[in-house]
C-alpha cells in the first residue's frame, strides 16, 4: 500500500463509523419512539406507555389496548405444586406414613398396597405426586368417590403427602413396563408411538418411567385393569374431569370401547404385580 | 477471476508476464474492463436480493394477516 | 498501475451510498406498514405463575377458547400442555382483529398457524400474545413447533376461520367448535 491512498482512505474510518452509529440511533428512534407513540395514538395508547411497551417494560402492543379478562377461576383441581408440596413428598414423615396407612388405606388398597380386590386400584410404586394429588382431589370434591371423601376427610395436606410418599417409596424402582402381554401392534403403537392423525400422543410419553410428563402423572404398570378400564371411561364421559387442562379427557374421548379394553390389559400385564409377589 | 489473478501476479514480478505473453498493455486493458463485468454481477445481486425482500413482504407477509 | 487506490475509493463510497439506499427503502417500507397496518414484532412481556395457571381467572379451563369480550373485542386463549393444546380446536372469525393470548403450565412449547403470520414461543411464566387478523377461512393447523417432550409430535390444535356471518357468539360471547 502506498502512503498517499491511507492518507485518502483515512477519513473514512471514522465517517463509516458514525454512518453506521448514526443508522443504529434512528432505527432505535423510529422503533422504540416514534412508530410506538403514533401507533399509540390511533389505538388509544398514552406515548408513555406505548414506548414502554415497544421496550418490553410493559405488557401488551403499542398498536393495540390490552385485552381484559373478567372472569373468575373455576379451578377442575385446588393441588398446587409450590415448592412447600415437593418438599413435603421428598421428606415425609415415614413413620407417620406407614401408621395411616396401615389403619386408613390398607383393609381395601392391601397392607403392602397391592389390593385384593380387583374394583380398588394398586398403590404400591405409585408416584408419590400422583397419589397426592389425587388424595387432595377426593377431599376437595374435585374428584367425585363418596367412600374416598370419607376416609381422606380427617386428613390435613401434610398426611396425605406423607402417605403418598409411603405407597410410592414401598417398592420402588419395580416399575419399568417392559413385559407387555398384549401384542396387538395398534396397541403397542398407541402405547409406544401415539397416533399424530388423531391427536394421540404414546401412552409411554407420559406415564412411562422417567418420562418426563406433568408431575402428577400416575404410573400405570401393573395396575388393575377394571379399574384402568373404568377411570378411561369416566374421563370419556366426563363423569371423572379433575385431570387439569382436559389432558385425559381429550385423550379418553378419541379413544375407542376396543381401545380403552385392550389398553387397560396391557398395562394390567405389565410386570408391577408379580414382581413384589 | 482469472484475470484478477493473473493481474495481480503481473503487478508483483513483471517476469510472469512475459511467461504468459502479455504486455502491460494487455493487463491495462484487463483491468479496466474488469470492474465493469464485477459492478454489473454484484450490481443485480444486489438489486435481485432487494426485489425478492419487497416481493416476500408485500406479496407474502402482508396478504397473510398483519401482526402486532 | 491502472486502478489507483483512488478509484477503488470512490466505487466503495458508491457501494456504500447504494447499500444505504436500500436500507432506507427497507426502513420505508416497515414504517408504512407499521403506522398504515399496525404491524409490530408480537413480544409481550407479561409475567403468570405457572404452578397455579389452573387457579389463576383469566387460564381457568372454562375461560379457554374464543370469547367477545364485553367491550367487543375478540380474544382467544390457549393453554400449551404435555401433551395437548386446550381447548385443541378454537374458532375465530374472517377479516377481523383477534388477539390470541397463550401459556403453559409446564415447559417450553410454541405455535405457529401454517398459512398466517402467527408464530410465537408459550414459555412457562408468560403470557405470548400475538393480535393478528385471518384473512383466508378454514381449517388451518396450529402445531407445536418447540420440542416439549415424547409426545411432541403428537401436539396439535386447529384454528378454524369462519366467515363473519356463521360466527355466532353464545349469551357469554363464547363460541366453540362442534
Ligand atoms: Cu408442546
Amino acid at each position: 500500500m502506498s502512503v498517499e491512498s491511507e492518507a485518502e482512505d483515512r477519513p473514512w474510518q471514522v465517517r463509516a463509523s458514525v454512518i453506521v452509529v448514526a443508522i443504529v440511533v434512528v432505527a432505535a428512534l423510529l422503533g422504540f419512539v416514534v412508530l410506538p407513540v403514533v401507533q399509540g395514538r390511533s389505538a388509544g395508547v398514552d406515548a408513555f406507555s406505548a414506548i414502554c411497551r415497544a421496550l418490553g417494560l410493559q405488557a401488551g402492543s403499542p398498536a393495540v389496548r390490552q385485552p381484559v379478562s373478567a372472569t373468575r377461576a373455576e379451578p377442575v383441581s385446588l393441588v398446587a405444586w409450590t415448592e412447600e408440596v415437593i418438599a413435603r413428598l421428598h421428606n415425609p414423615n415415614e413413620e407417620n406414613g406407614s401408621d395411616l396407612a396401615a389403619n386408613i388405606c390398607a383393609s381395601c388398597h392391601g397392607a403392602d398396597g397391592v389390593s385384593p380386590d380387583p374394583a380398588f386400584p394398586h398403590m404400591a410404586g405409585q408416584s408419590a405426586f400422583a397419589i397426592y394429588k389425587q388424595l387432595h382431589d377426593f377431599k376437595n370434591g374435585a374428584r367425585g368417590n363418596e367412600i374416598m371423601a370419607s376416609v381422606v376427610e380427617q386428613l390435613d395436606d401434610e398426611q396425605m403427602a406423607d402417605i403418598a410418599a409411603h405407597f410410592a417409596y414401598f417398592t420402588k424402582g419395580a416399575l419399568d413396563p417392559t413385559t407387555p402381554v398384549t401384542n396387538d401392534p395398534a396397541i403397542v403403537r398407541l402405547v409406544e408411538r401415539g397416533i399424530t392423525a388423531r391427536g394421540l400422543p404414546a401412552c409411554a410419553s407420559c406415564h412411562g418411567a422417567h418420562a418426563g410428563g406433568p408431575i402428577e402423572t400416575p404410573t400405570l404398570a401393573g395396575q388393575r385393569h377394571e379399574y384402568l378400564a373404568a377411570q378411561l371411561r369416566a374421563f370419556a364421559k366426563g363423569e371423572r374431569r379433575n385431570d387439569i387442562y382436559h389432558r385425559m379427557r381429550d385423550i379418553a374421548t378419541k379413544l375407542t370401547d376396543s381401545e380403552i379394553e385392550e389398553l387397560a390389559a396391557y398395562y394390567a400385564g405389565i410386570g408391577l404385580y408379580q414382581r413384589i409377589k | 477471476m482469472l484475470f484478477l489473478l493473473l493481474g495481480r501476479s503481473a503487478l508483483a514480478g513483471k517476469t510472469r508476464s512475459e511467461d504468459t505473453g502479455l504486455s502491460q498493455a494487455d493487463l491495462d486493458t484487463v483491468m479496466e474492463e474488469v470492474p465493469k463485468g464485477a459492478l454489473a454481477l454484484s450490481a443485480s445481486a444486489v438489486l435481485l436480493l432487494l426485489c425478492g425482500w419487497f416481493f416476500v413482504y408485500f406479496f407474502i407477509f402482508v396478504p397473510r394477516g398483519t401482526v402486532g | 498501475m491502472a486502478v489507483s487506490e483512488s478509484d477503488i475509493l470512490r466505487s466503495e463510497v458508491r457501494w456504500a451510498m447504494i447499500v444505504g439506499v436500500a436500507v432506507a427503502v427497507i426502513f420505508a417500507a416497515v414504517i408504512y406498514t407499521g403506522i398504515e397496518l399496525h404491524v409490530n414484532p408480537p413480544s409481550n412481556i407479561e409475567t403468570i405463575d405457572p404452578k397455579a395457571l389452573h387457579l389463576s381467572n383469566e387460564f381457568t379451563e372454562s375461560n379457554l377458547g374464543t370469547r367477545v369480550e364485553p367491550e367487543g373485542r375478540i380474544t382467544t386463549r390457549i393453554v400449551a400442555t404435555q401433551f395437548a393444546f386446550d381447548p385443541p380446536c378454537v374458532v375465530v372469525p374472517a377479516n377481523e382483529p383477534v388477539t390470541l393470548r397463550l401459556t403453559t403450565p409446564d415447559v417450553i412449547h410454541g405455535i405457529l398457524v401454517t398459512g398466517t403470520n402467527v408464530n410465537t414461543m408459550i414459555v412457562p411464566g408468560y403470557v405470548a400474545q400475538v393480535h393478528t387478523v385471518f384473512t383466508k377461512t378454514g381449517d388451518l393447523l396450529m402445531p407445536c413447533h418447540e420440542y416439549c417432550g415424547l409426545g411432541h409430535s403428537q401436539m396439535w390444535a386447529t384454528v378454524r376461520v369462519v366467515p363473519r356471518e356463521s360466527f355466532r357468539p353464545d349469551a357469554e360471547g363464547r363460541v366453540a367448535c362442534d
